[in-house]
């Protein structure tokens, strides 16, 4: 079967198992508007290889759209790599205290 | 002098005279002022041995040579004192309007000494000055204190008084100004309690002369020009949720205080969170004068149980009276802030009290019966009501108001509060973020966000984004951040604008942007390095008095709950602070001794004579 390197989240199904990277998602505060459905946490299929830009790109967030990125609670960015079972959490920048 | 007024106002209460003395503008100019100024002071005239709340404790208030200025969030002041919590020295800082007020009426700084005899106020009008009886305001609330001093004095007059906390010597009480605006850490309402002095009320039309005003108002041009620009693009998030909105940072970092500190997530966060504060109680957004960003949260709550109407809160109080004692009811917490407000207290200080009582009932170290009613985790009603005793030193109050350290203690068990020299921490677990601890362990006043944050480095990723787990090179940005925190406080700055769009996108932190505002605005020709050096004077001078008053290195601590206990779940999970490792480095990034005491060298080089 052919190898399809669609990285949306509508296109995990087309993936086999070997090629799957669970991830989970959760947005919070201004980014919860993203979602792809109504649940604001949610897990996507990537296979291996993908990083958070595309991720980023799959869920619309354009590269104006002010977000933290976390990895498994990590500050990470657009380049950062997705990995088997990994929580990336994304929302609006908050400072102060 | 530009910048700076020149003239401090000595009060003093036992005899009741008050005068004007002449600022030294090498003093000034070393030392900045706000709270380098204060300090200066406290070192010469100061016995640190002395009892925080005897009449030969003094206090300043001390404004900066950029606040009221028109430099982006100049509104600030400190108020100096030996600390009745921490038996070290204070540096609680407020923004609002009364600082500038302060500073228009003729004064950088007022010196308060001795005890009066009866409660009395103190009125400064442009430059004239006088001591009012305050009898009939004794008791009274801060907003009422409030209300009735303006149709006193002048409608236009900017307060700063104590509420009942204060008079009471509640040991984490606080100054508030313009009703809502707390200089709130360590006590210092408690000292001004301790004096008889009930408050100051200030009106002020003088203008504050510049060196050089075409270039402040280029520099300032420039600046805040950026500043709109880049919020055009990037919603300014402090603006929207306010601090508050820090909780969803926290939480998904694994380091949100809950549970008096066993646990770095909390379950209700979502309901106590900044966004959620946007969309219950929110009525408007507050800023304090000269502020672009304007966090300030002005709040209402209609619940009848918890209803209310006032400023706050910030996220310290979010975590302290929320998640650390597992409180998701967000009109509580702010009912409980409302409180502290009215009654003049730390919220903090008042929630991580009541958190660390909490845990010392669930192990049974405490009966519920010595409190006079349940006291369980969530326990919304028990915050607001405890919060409210507290205040007043009614019943379990008057323990509660000893703070958390001296509440344990009495226990058997003062390893259960989370304090640094006895000062309750803000809200960053330092298992997940290694620097905070070390900031903690180090901060001249305890435990403290304000005295050097490196939580931007290592949750906010600003100036420049730094793996929060790691320990090793920790000491050099944690002391930059030290320094650059006691200039950003001596200028009467705010640490929200200035970290973010004054300094060099580094961690060595290099604050030019004030440097090009001090100068425009005092004349005083500072080069980078000597306004770097007057920083780490500051700090040094600090922690002179610090030694002086008794504190070593086994004081530079945090409980073993963070160096010992890993967190037991989340995105921080197994992870212990490092502090022991990280203070080795720090002393020598300091030029201290291995005991933590600054070198002769290192004072000399500053021009510190002991």
């Amino acid at each position: 079967m052919a190898f399809l390197r669609r990285r949306s989240w509508q296109g995990w199904e087309s993936l086999s198992d070997s090629q799957k990277m669970r991830v989970n998602v959760k947005l919070y505060s201004e980014l919860k508007r993203y979602a792809p459905g109504e649940d604001t946490v949610f897990m996507l299929e990537y296979p291996p290889g993908s990083t958070v830009g595309d991720l980023l790109d799959a869920l619309k967030i354009s590269a104006e759209v002010p977000r933290f990125i976390l990895i498994d609670g990590m500050l990470s960015d657009e380049n950062s790599p997705l990995t088997e079972g990994c929580t990336v959490v994304l929302f609006t920048p908050v400072c102060g205290g | 002098m530009f910048g700076w007024r020149g003239k401090i106002l000595r009060v003093n209460l036992t005899e009741g005279m008050v005068h004007e003395e002449e600022l030294d503008p090498q003093v000034a100019k070393d030392y900045i002022g706000g709270r380098g100024l204060g300090i200066w002071l406290l070192n010469k005239e100061l016995d640190p041995q002395c009892d925080p709340l005897s009449p030969a404790n003094i206090m300043v208030m001390a404004t900066g040579p950029l606040t009221g200025t028109g430099a982006p969030t100049g509104a600030r002041y400190s108020v100096m004192t030996k600390s009745p919590l921490s038996g070290g020295i204070t540096c609680s800082n407020s923004g609002g309007k009364f600082p500038t007020e302060l500073k228009r009426s003729g004064f950088d700084a007022i010196v308060v000494e001795g005890r009066s005899e009866k409660p009395v106020y103190l009125w400064v009008n442009d430059g004239e000055f006088e001591l009012r009886n305050a009898e009939h305001l004794w008791g009274k609330t801060t907003h009422e204190t409030t209300i009735q001093l303006m149709r006193e004095t002048d409608a236009k007059a900017k307060v700063a008084c104590i509420g009942p906390a204060g008079e009471k010597k509640v040991l984490f009480a606080a100054i508030m100004n313009d009703k809502d605006r707390a200089a709130g850490r360590s006590g210092v309402g408690a000292v001004m309690g301790s004096k008889n002095l009930k408050a100051v009320v200030v009106r002020g039309t003088q203008k504050i002369q510049l060196a050089d005003p075409d270039r402040f108002k280029e520099f300032n041009r420039q600046i805040l020009g950026r500043f709109n620009e880049e919020a055009k693009v990037t919603p300014i998030g402090l603006r929207i949720n306010g601090t508050a909105g820090v909780v969803t940072a926290t939480q998904n970092y694994g380091v949100l205080p809950t549970k008096n500190w066993q646990q770095g997530t909390f379950d209700g966060w979502e309901k106590i969170d900044g966004r959620e504060l946007t969309k219950t109680y929110l009525v408007t957004n507050s800023a304090c004068f000269s502020c672009p960003i304007g966090c300030g949260r002005k709040t209402k709550v209609d619940d009848p149980q918890f209803a209310g109407e006032g400023e706050g809160p910030e996220y310290e109080t979010v975590y302290a009276m929320g998640s650390n004692c597992m409180v998701d009811n967000l009109a509580a917490v702010v009912k409980a802030n409302y409180i502290c407000n009215e009654l003049g207290m730390d919220t903090i200080t008042m929630g991580a009290t009541i958190g660390c009582a909490m845990e010392l009932v669930d192990r049974g170290y405490i009966a519920e019966e010595e409190i006079g009613r349940s006291l369980q985790w969530g326990d919304a009603e028990a915050l607001v009501e405890l919060t409210r005793m507290t205040g007043y030193r009614e019943g379990f109050g008057d323990k509660l108001a000893e703070g958390s350290y001296r509440l344990a203690e009495s226990c058997g068990h003062p390893e259960l509060a989370m304090v640094s020299k006895k000062q309750e921490f803000p809200g960053y677990d330092p298992r997940g973020a290694q620097a905070m601890g070390l900031a903690y362990a180090t901060s001249p006043i305890g435990g403290s966000h304000m005295r050097g944050d490196p939580a931007y480095f290592e949750l906010f990723g600003i100036p420049k984004p730094m793996d929060r787990l790691a320990w090793k090179g920790k000491a050099k940005p944690t002391q930059a951040f030290q320094d650059h925190s006691a200039i950003i406080d001596s200028a009467g700055l705010c640490v929200f604008f200035t970290v973010r769009n004054l300094v060099e996108k580094d961690l060595e932190i290099a604050p030019t942007g004030i440097l090009e505002y001090m100068n425009a605005a005092t004349g005083a020709n500072y080069t980078l390095e000597e306004l770097c050096e007057a920083g780490q004077r500051v700090i040094n001078i600090e922690r002179l008095f610090l030694i002086k008053a008794g504190f070593t290195r086994k004081d530079d601590s945090l409980p073993k709950r963070m160096t010992e206990e890993p967190m037991p779940a989340g995105p921080s999970k197994g992870h212990v602070c490092h502090l022991d490792e990280m203070l080795d480095e720090y002393y020598e990034v300091r030029h201290w001794t291995p005991d933590g005491v600054p070198t002769p060298e290192k004072l000399a080089r500053l021009g510190i004579s002991e």
